[in-house]
């Protein structure tokens, strides 16, 4: 019956081949949008290993994270680094790190911190930051570079760059100090990749100079002073990654922090508030979520239509087949088998076409997002779409063919007239 | 060195340094419950805070013997957390740590019945370690009424209206912490609170939890009470 089936699709390539295309394209659309949207939830999510805490000025949650952690969007305010010591004291607090972000080189975003944020900060899914070449920073010209930095710049150990003021590839230059390659991060699959480390008192020194966007000293004066690490530690920063002893305190130290009484600061559980944003985007999902299934289903609808169309001018085919001695019930049998051979080579062309999207989105997230998920090629319930949607093809093909069924009933008697 | 020091001294002065007062205010939000939920090695820490409104249906200081009745059932609720917060029992949990504050200060120890309500209900201290303080004497007022030399208790409690407000503010909810020692943690995958059907004033509560594979956030309400963990 398949291979008749086959055969009679041949003879009516092209409008089986339409249908073939509309199918596959709400199928890919339904799997894509799965796929990313698992991905991108995958990819925040493991990025956040290994921080419990992050201390910032008070601002939304959601925002904190974003620029803290992502490097998306700025940060509106700072923490003096007064009252970061001072809430470093906590007994709760295991590490603390803190960082300064507002400057950038050739669009990587520089993160200033203290050497021990390679110790402290996770990978992807927890594995330990990994130097591939190199030593954390140690020296005040030290600079590190993320994995995707220093490929597609092309450094290596020992190369020394300037970096400008503010995150657009255009601000100005600091083109009055250098920093030295001293070490390259293996990847790591979250935004640490992407961004350029430098000493928090480098930063420090780089803006002493400076007042409201503008230089008023070159840095080698101060230099030439001969300033000593302590001299350069900074005023202020832009947060603070906190490892908490017990994670049974982390709440209770949230509440510290948010009460800080001499200053007006967040504390941030990043996974809660990760959590938020996805509660927020729940809303768009469904709603894309739903467009690709309008979409699907309208193209189910038009395989129906043409099997149903296509019956009055299939009328000589039908009664040649009744006359060698098909049964009525094998003529249904026959558009049902026509349906499924539809729905299974739409679904065989969606996978391809995901399975090619995904080897393209992973590096649009990595270069949009930061972040890098894995995307499998076929996802766990991706089985369940592609069967749902073959069933629903032989389910649509039901109608023509009961309609098929009960008047060939009758071709023995009418087909006279013709 | 006389560009340094100059350099760093204004850099150090600038902004903001001459501050003397600071102004903030929290955001004022009615009606939130929240859970909290810990767990790290074998301990789970839960805490929990819910306005008068979700559990006992007012804000006020207790009238009528109902009102009290009602505070009295929550606060009995509240110290079996177990049935309350829907703790599996396959993951073996043994209480070791329970600390209940209501509303009203008395309702929490059981002992304190037949003491009269609404008159004397002022304690600021922590009410756990109020255990074996008599009432109606020597009402362990902190420092902080500086006023409260001469001042009857048991009567009418004649507070400067600033502590009453914070008072009202602080008092017109409930606020628990429980800790746990479990000796199956894996099991711990799911609570089943049975919160909404004991109190039917309560209509979501926000849950926050931070556990060894991640934190993250939920909003559990009546129809939809399970709080699955990661």
């Amino acid at each position: 019956m398949f291979s008749l089936a086959l055969n009679s699709l041949r003879f009516r390539a092209l409008p089986v081949s339409l249908i073939i295309v509309s199918l596959t394209l709400g199928l890919s659309l339904i799997l894509i949008v799965d796929r990313i949207q698992e991905g991108t939830r995958r990819g925040f999510e493991q990025t956040l290993s290994g921080v419990d805490l992050i201390i910032g000025p008070r601002s939304g949650d959601l925002q904190m994270l974003l620029y803290t952690v992502f490097h998306l969007g700025n940060a509106t305010n700072n923490v003096t680094s007064q009252s970061i010591d001072a809430i470093a004291k906590n007994p709760n607090i295991e590490w603390i790190v803190p960082i300064a972000l507002g400057d950038s080189h050739r669009g990587y975003r520089v993160v200033a911190t203290d050497p021990h944020y390679f110790e402290y900060i996770r990978g992807a899914g927890g594995a330990p930051l990994r130097f591939a070449i190199g030593t954390p920073l140690d020296a005040l010209n030290d600079v590190v570079l993320g994995a995707t930095v220093a490929r597609r710049l092309g450094y290596t150990l020992g190369d020394s760059l300037f970096l400008s003021h503010g995150s657009s590839p255009m601000g100005a230059v600091h083109d009055d100090y250098a920093f030295k390659v001293t070490g390259i991060l293996e990847p790591t699959g979250t935004p640490t990749d992407q961004a350029v480390f430098i000493r928090l008192e480098g930063f420090s020194l780089l803006h002493l100079g400076w007042q409201s966007g503008s230089r008023l000293f070159r840095t080698d004066r101060i230099l030439a002073a001969n300033p000593s690490l302590g001299d350069l530690r900074p005023r202020d920063v832009t947060a603070a990654f906190v490892g908490v002893k017990s994670r049974l305190q982390v709440f209770q130290l949230q509440r510290a922090i948010n009460e800080y009484p001499e200053e007006a600061l967040s504390g941030v559980l990043p996974g809660v508030a990760l959590g938020q944003l996805w509660s927020l985007l729940g809303t768009a999902d469904r709603a894309f979520n739903l467009l690709a299934w309008i979409i699907l289903g309208v193209a189910v609808i038009s395989m129906m239509t043409m099997t149903v169309t296509s019956l009055e001018s299939r009328h000589r085919e039908m009664s040649i087949l009744r006359a060698v001695g098909a049964s009525p019930t094998y003529l249904g049998g026959l558009l049902l088998a026509e349906a499924a051979l539809i729905g299974l080579a739409a679904s065989i062309c969606a996978t391809v076409i995901v399975g090619i999207a995904s080897l393209w989105a992973r590096p649009w997230l990595e270069t949009t997002l930061g972040i890098s998920p894995e995307l499998s090629w076929m996802a766990g319930n991706d089985w369940l779409t592609l069967g749902g949607v073959i069933f629903a093809g032989i389910l649509s093909a039901l109608i023509p063919a009961f309609l098929l069924y009960r008047s060939t009933l009758q071709y023995g008697l009418t087909e006279r007239r013709a | 060195m006389r560009y340094l020091a100059t350099l760093i001294s204004i850099s150090l002065i600038a902004p903001t340094t001459f501050a003397v007062e600071r102004r903030a205010a929290d955001a004022h939000v009615h009606g939130a419950s929240m859970l909290n939920i810990a767990i790290d090695g074998p301990l789970l820490a839960l805490e929990f805070e819910a306005p008068g409104m979700d559990l006992v249906g007012f804000e006020h200081a207790p009238t009528t013997d109902a009102q009290h009745q009602r505070i009295d059932d929550a606060m009995a609720a509240l110290n079996a957390p177990e049935t309350l917060f829907g703790l599996p029992n396959t993951a073996q949990c043994a209480r070791t740590q329970t600390t209940v504050h209501g509303p009203e200060h008395e309702a929490e120890h059981t002992e304190a019945k037949g003491h009269e309500h609404g008159k004397s209900h002022a304690h600021k201290a922590e009410h756990t370690e109020a255990k074996g303080h008599e009432h109606g004497k020597s009402h362990a007022h902190e420092a902080e009424h500086t006023e409260a030399k001469g001042h009857e208790h048991g009567k009418s409690h004649g507070h400067d209206t600033k502590q009453k407000e914070t008072e009202k503010d602080t008092h017109s909810e409930f606020h628990a912490v429980y800790q746990w020692s479990c000796k199956e943690m894996g099991a711990l995958k799911m609570l089943t609170p049975t919160l909404f059907t004991r109190f039917p004033g309560m209509q979501t509560i926000t849950v926050e939890y931070a556990t060894p594979n991640g934190q993250g956030t939920l909003e559990v309400t009546a129809t939809t009470p399970g709080v699955r963990l990661p």
